[in-house]
Formats: structure tokens, sequence, C-alpha cells
């Protein structure tokens, strides 16, 4: 019903009522520090790709080339991972059960690399084999499921996701202002592989992704008004027989820059966000650098080191490296303290968006707070939902899809709309549960059972 | 404060697994989180999470339960001294209920807390705080008079019955402070109902003025047959409507006054802890009802107003306090709306169909309880058969 009309027309704006915007320190003023030089390690986290097992190829101590294929996916063999740096396979780090958790490279002074021939006048079956070869594929994941995509399907349009509402988001017009010649080349070639190519993109930001050849989505409302999920229950249902494919901007213009120099080049921008980050703003460096090079951080455990947003992102710890899929980095204090008598006392400098604490009243609208990762309370059944529910934006029922996905039935799970959502739709949600249920945890559980499934 | 937390510490460590005195564990982890907000930091998913908990949600239902509380106190003071014809000041009112609540609180507490924590124990778990609440509301629902030891079977029952049987805090189908007055009004029906047993004083019947009436206002208009514009006190002074929405006439401790359950609504409903569509929809079920047989009148219960139905017979109370339980009721917010204007309906029908049983709100919110999952379940289906539809049509265009 609304593919129909979407190809017809060249901007569609979204409206979200329900969400919350949590009002939380640490916004990245726009400045960018270009820090590409002083990088000498780079890592691939696998934990940024979720229902993965990834294998590595290449050993430690061994020498790879920039778009050297070193790991690959041992659910979906298709799917390989390269280098994105000329050097030496440093370390494989390991943790519980030999999981791999980050696979450090680090790299030389040369540029030995990969060549790839990546152009527009290809067919949409060369473009897919090439960009799989380099590693690019990773960058396009499907819905349902968020995994990387599966390239013998054919999607019903792409998404580039650029309406990032979460907490201190990166704000994706000025990150790529210098980067749209790539842009739109990227553009170009994703267009080979699905003639419907959409921008998401936040209401401010419109005018900006207008120049380039799609069509727009523009979100207006608090988060998680960005969230796909939303997009796509506007503008394309997901089932189980059909799928979209997304990806970020940022690999985009990787592709774009693929297609026009041959070579593999990871250079980003991200942004360093957070109450607890010392030196916030934007930072120029290469896809999957360390947390450390952007601001020297304390190893005590003190302080929470996310890459991502504070809702969804990974804690990957002070020496870690940040994943594949994250424009932002989120440092936060470790809440590791007790309170005395704190559920009974007033509450006057605490921030909540329920109005169980007088500092509702109190504080204005602008106000921001600092936020630790305290959980602020014990772990109990599953009850009120209604208090947190009510952040979801979906046209969904969430208690009950949580629960059908908790007493593991996947016939209610298929018809209360699994495969519409993400467990990042329901981060707010888990966010407000008074019983501090893992609600995302649980979504990504029954994920993996659909994926297993079908 | 740190002395404090190192003497917990110690009880942890008395209390480990294999030592004797393991049993007291969940009692120590208890006093512990009631002390102390834990140290647990976010471990999975979101990083931050909100300040609110369980113990803050129910510590806002007990605090919107304490104007009802202290106006109860009153009012038994109220009556009692209207019954033995004493003069007496606020304050003496105040203080007699009080001395007459405080042993049903002690033992509602004393008895479901010990039960709570026998069975966080066997299940290994830490004890909710689900009986904070449940604990006030059973005696706010007794009659002033009632002996403990009955309060105390009651209650033994409500919790191990209709709550822990069925997996504790969460996972009971009925309410159980419902549930314990249901279970002492068919068993001792003596203590539980009629005209003596409201006020207190009035069943042993000592220094009780002459001709003195205990009945309420529903056992007037079904037994005495009394049209209602003759209601009376005990005294065979005339009731007013005011008198019911301040409160001042007989019946369960908490329930009789309807501005002082108004406050505790309105405290539920700026915290966001009570449902507004439950509340809202039992108040219009019950008018509208009242309101038809209004118009068919016949007899003076029929002919009772609308309006002030809903100022009687814990109708207040059990809109406010009881259908809005967020376990029992129904969970989907159109399933909300249809459970809240089915029990004000029936309440009404109860009451007013079957004289008998003037307990028409309690009948019909348990009644509701047990067809709230029924209810969600048409929602969801329905839900479901829109959710085929639409992906059809989607699908169609596409």
């Amino acid at each position: 019903m609304y593919a129909n009309i979407i190809t017809k027309m060249n901007l569609i704006e979204l409206k979200s009522k329900k969400g919350l915007d949590i009002p939380i320190k640490g916004d990245a003023p726009k400045t960018t520090l270009d820090i590409v030089e002083s990088i000498t390690q780079v890592a691939i986290v696998p934990d940024s790709f979720p229902n993965s097992l990834l294998k590595p190829v290449a050993k430690e101590g061994e020498k790879v080339k920039a778009g050297q294929i070193v790991l690959y996916d041992k659910k979906n063999e298709q799917v390989k991972f390269t280098s994105p740096v000329s050097g030496v396979v440093k370390e494989i780090r390991r943790g519980e059960k030999r999981r791999i958790i980050a696979y450090v490279i680090e790299k030389d002074g040369s540029y030995n690399h990969n060549e790839f021939k990546l152009s527009v006048t290809q067919d949409r079956s060369k473009i897919i084999s090439i960009l799989l070869e380099s590693g690019l594929w990773t960058a396009i994941r499907q819905r349902p499921f968020g995994i990387v995509a599966q390239p013998d399907k054919t999607p019903d349009a792409i998404y580039i996701t650029a309406s990032d509402t979460a907490p201190l988001a990166p704000d994706y017009a000025y990150m790529l202002e210098n980067e749209k010649e790539a842009f739109a080349e990227g553009i170009k070639i994703l267009k080979v592989l699905s003639p419907k190519i959409f921008i998401t993109t936040k209401h401010e930001n419109k005018e900006f992704f207008k120049n380039f050849d799609a069509n727009i989505i523009s979100v207006k409302g608090p988060h998680p008004a960005g969230n796909l999920s939303f997009i796509l229950q506007k503008t394309n249902l997901i089932n189980k027989t059909n799928v979209v494919w997304y990806i970020m901007p940022w690999h985009v213009i990787f592709i774009g820059r693929m297609a026009l120099t041959g070579k593999i080049d990871f250079t980003k921008t991200v942004a360093l966000t957070g109450p607890a980050a010392q030196n916030l703003g934007y930072y120029k460096i290469i896809s999957g650098a360390a947390i450390d090079k952007i601001e020297p951080t304390v190893k005590d455990g003190s302080l929470r080191y996310i890459s991502g947003d504070v809702l969804t992102g990974l804690n990957v710890g002070a020496d870690g490296f940040i994943g594949f899929y994250h424009d932002q980095v989120t440092i936060i204090k470790e809440g590791r303290y007790f309170e005395f008598m704190g559920w009974a006392l007033p509450g006057l400098k605490k921030y909540s968006p329920s109005g169980m604490f007088f500092s509702k009243l109190l504080f204005s609208k602008k106000k921001k707070f600092d936020f630790d990762t305290n959980l602020h309370g014990g772990t109990r059944p599953f009850v009120i939902p209604h208090l947190s529910e009510r952040y979801i934006n979906l046209d969904i029922y969430p208690t009950n899809l949580i629960k059908a996905i908790m007493i593991n039935d996947i016939d209610l799970m298929e018809k209360l709309g699994i495969y519409e959502v993400m467990p990042e739709d329901f981060a707010l949600m888990e966010y407000a549960c008074i019983s501090k249920i893992n609600i995302q945890d649980v979504v990504n559980r029954g994920i993996e059972i659909m994926i297993k499934e079908s | 404060m740190n002395s404090l937390k190192k003497w917990i510490d110690n009880l942890y460590k008395k209390t480990e697994k294999g030592k004797p005195l393991y049993f007291l564990r969940s009692s120590v982890e208890a006093l512990d989180t009631f002390l102390f907000v834990p140290d647990k930091v976010t471990s999975k998913g979101a990083h931050i999470r909100d300040y609110v908990d369980l113990k803050r949600t129910m510590t806002i239902v007990v605090i919107a339960l304490i104007p009802a509380m202290i106006f109860g106190w009153y009012n038994t003071g109220y009556q009692h001294f209207l019954a033995t014809g004493e003069n007496f000041t606020t304050g003496q009112a105040l203080w007699y209920g009080f001395i007459k609540f405080l042993p049903l609180l002690i033992v509602s507490y004393g008895i479901g807390g010990i039960i709570e924590v026998i069975f966080a124990q066997i299940r290994n778990e830490e004890v909710n705080e689900g009986y904070l609440v449940t604990g006030l509301l059973i005696p706010m629902i007794m009659p002033v008079d009632v002996p403990l030891w009955i309060l105390g079977v009651g209650v033994a029952f409500a919790v191990i019955f209709a709550k822990e049987v069925f997996g504790g805090t969460g996972m009971n189908v009925f309410n159980p402070a419902l549930v314990a007055r249901a279970f002492l009004f068919f068993a001792y029906p003596t203590w539980m109902s009629g005209s003596k047993v409201w006020i207190s004083g009035l069943t042993d019947g000592k220094g009780v003025v002459d001709g003195f009436s205990g009945a309420t206002i529903l056992g007037q208009l079904a037994e005495g047959g009394v049209h209602h514009a003759s209601l009376v006190n005990g005294i065979g002074h005339p009731i007013s409507a005011m008198d019911m929405f301040l409160g001042l006439i007989p019946g369960s401790i908490g329930e009789t006054s309807t501005l002082a359950i108004l406050i505790g609504a309105a405290i539920l409903l700026l915290t966001g802890v009570g449902s507004w569509r439950v509340m809202l929809s039992v108040f219009v079920g019950g008018y509208l009802t009242a309101l038809l047989f209004n118009l068919i009148g016949g007899n003076p219960l029929m002919e009772f107003p609308a309006w002030q139905h809903l100022l009687v017979g814990g109708f207040a109370f059990g809109a406010v306090f009881m259908a809005t339980d967020p376990v029992t009721m129904a969970q989907t917010n159109k399933g909300k709306i249809i459970y809240g204007l089915l029990i004000g309906m029936f309440a009404i029908m109860i009451r007013v169909l079957n004289p008998a049983y003037p307990e028409g709100m309690m009948l019909s919110i348990l009644l509701m309880n047990m067809f709230a999952p029924l209810i969600d379940y048409t929602i969801v289906q329905n839900h479901i058969k829109k959710r085929v539809k639409r992906w059809n049509l989607n699908n169609q265009n596409n």
C-alpha cells in the first residue's frame, strides 16, 4: 500500500509521538579533530555483528594487506571480513569460552592493498561479489533480524539510515559535509542492487540529503522516531517473506570511495559523547580504532566505555575498540555504589521520566543530567508494564510479544510481529522498566530463535 | 551509615549457604535492599536505567492509601462515639481509630510478611515488595471489630492460595486483598456482614445508646426498604450525600470516604502508577448502570440516585485501589476500558438485583479478575487479525 506511493514521491515526512529524549549531558560540539595519523591499531569487534560466529582466516603474527580477508562468518560463509589497513595481526583477544572479543591488526607504515574494480556499469551479481570479497558486504544488513544481508535475496528497497535519534547521537549532516562526492557515488552503486533507495534523516537535516539521488524519509519526534522499525512500519512492512536492506551513511561512503579509487578506505568520523567524557567532539579516525586514541582512558573500572549510544551500545572496556556499525562513543560513570534508602527519598536531584520523583516538577525541560550505570533497584517479576510500554512507538503489543518470547512460542511471536522489531526498539522500555528486566536481551533471544527456524 | 553496611555484610556471612542460619538469608536480603539501593550495575542492554523500581512504585501506592487510612481512623472513632453517645474531639476520634486499626495492621503485615519470607526462601528469591500494598489494603477493607484470629486466617489464606500457589508477585489471577475479604465474608459471615459489625463496640453492645442502628447505607436501602431521601445515621439524624462523600457513614475502615480516596486517586494518576483507563471506566460503567436502574425504578435500591451509588459500598475504593491492581487487571489498553466498564456494571447489578450481597464491588472485581485474561486474549487476537489484513494489503500492492 505504502510502497507504491513512495516511488512517486521524493520526500516522506513521518512523525512519532511516543518516545523519550533522555536529557543526558555530553553532547558533542561541532568541531572535528583529525587523528587518523596517530592510529596504530584497528580491530574488528565480533560483538558488533549480532548472530554471527566469526572465525579467523589470518593467524596471529601474519602479515595482511588492506582489503585482505582476515575473518569469515561460520554461520554464513559468504560473509567475509577484511583488514581496513595493511599491517600485522597483532592479537586475537578472547573472552569467555574462547569467544573472540577483538581481532587486532597493527598498522605498518606502508600501504599494501588489494585492488577492487567497482563500477556502476557492472551488473548486480558482479557488484555483489566484489562487495563480498572486499568485506564491504558486512555494511549491508537486512530486516528482518538485523543481520548481514543474504546476498542471494532481492530486497524491496535499501534504506540508508542517517536518522539516529538515540541519546547524544551524532549529527550526520555535519559529519558527511565533506564526503558528498563519495556518498553520491555509493548511492549509485546501491541503485544497481535495488532501484528503490531511501535516506532516512532527522527532520532538521532533510535539506542536506536532498542533494542526493534518493528518496528522503524525514522523521520528527522523540527517540525512537529515527529507528528503522518505526520507519519501516510506515513505509514498507516486513514479514517472513520479504526483506529490506539497510546501510549506514559512512559505509555508503566506503563503497563510494572504492568505486572512485579502487581502494579500501575506512576513514570516518565518530562523535565522542557522554557525561564522563572529557574531550567531547568529533574525531576523524579509521573504522575500528581504539577508544584510548580519542580520549585517554582510565583503567580502574570507574568509567564505562561504550561503543555506540547509552541505550544500545557495546560495553567495550577501557582498552576496547569502536564497533563497525558505531559512529559514536559514549563514556559514563559506573554506578557501583549503595544508596541509603534511595527508593524512599523524595529524589529532588534525580531525573526520572516517571511521575514518581518530585524532580519532574522542579526541573526545566532543558536541563541535562549526569547518568551512571547503576541499576537503581533489584530485578523483579515483570509487572506494571504500562509504565514502560508507553515509550514504544510501534503498532505492536510489546508486553505480549516479550512474554511470547519468554515462553518460546514461535507461532505467537510471528503473529505479534517479531519480524518487524529489533532489540533497539525496546531500549527505552528497558530503561524505564521498574522490574529491571533486560528486555533487549529477551528480544534478541526471540530473533535468534526465528533465525534458527527460518 | 558505614557501620550499618558492615553489620549487614556480617549478617550475609552468617547466613551463607550451608550455615545454620541460612534459612534467614532472604530476610537479610530484604533488610539490605530495604536500607540500601544495591550497587548492581547494568550488564546487558541499556547502560542506564531509570531510578524507579518496584519498591518505589509500591511506596507510591502506600502513600496514596494514607489519606483514606487516616480518615478511616477518624471515622472509626466518630461512629463509635456516636454509638456510645459520648462527646469527643477530632483528636480523640483519630486516636480511638488508630488504636483499633494498629493491631489489625500488625497482624496483616506480620502474618503475610512471614509467609512471603518463607516462600522467598524456598524459591531462593529476593522478598518482593508486593505485600507492602496488600498488607495495608487488607485491614482497610475489614470491619473494625473483626477478631484478629479471623483476620490472620484470611491473610494466610489469601497470601498462600491467592498468590504464592500461582508463583508469587506478578503471577496471581485474583487480587489477594479481595480474596482475603471474600474468603472471610463467606467463611465468617457473622463477623463480616450485617448491621452490627461496622461500628466499633456495637457487637458486644456495651454502653450503646438505646435504639442505635449500625446499618450501612446499602443495608438500609436493601433490608430496611428505606427511601434514599430518608436515610439516617445511627442516632436517627438524616444522612446527606455530603456525609457519604466525606465518608461519615458506617463501613469498612478505609473505604467510606470518597474524598480521601479521590486524593489517593490523584496521587496514583499524577505519578502514572494507577491506570486512568480502569479508574474512569469503572466509574462510568457503574454510573450508567445505576442510571438505567433509576429509569426502571421500583424499589429503594433501584431509585437510589446513580451518582450516590458511586459514593457508598466501597465503590470508589474498589475503583481506585482494587480494580487498578496492575497484576490482576486487563493488560491491554482497550482491554482495560472493557474490564473497568464491566466491573462498574456488575458491581451495581449485584448490589441492586441481589440485595443479600451489598458487597457488589468486591464480587464484581473478583469476577472480572477472572475474565481479564480472556478480555486481553480477545483484544490481542483482534490485533493479530488486523496485522494479517494489513500485511496482505501491503503485499498485494507491492
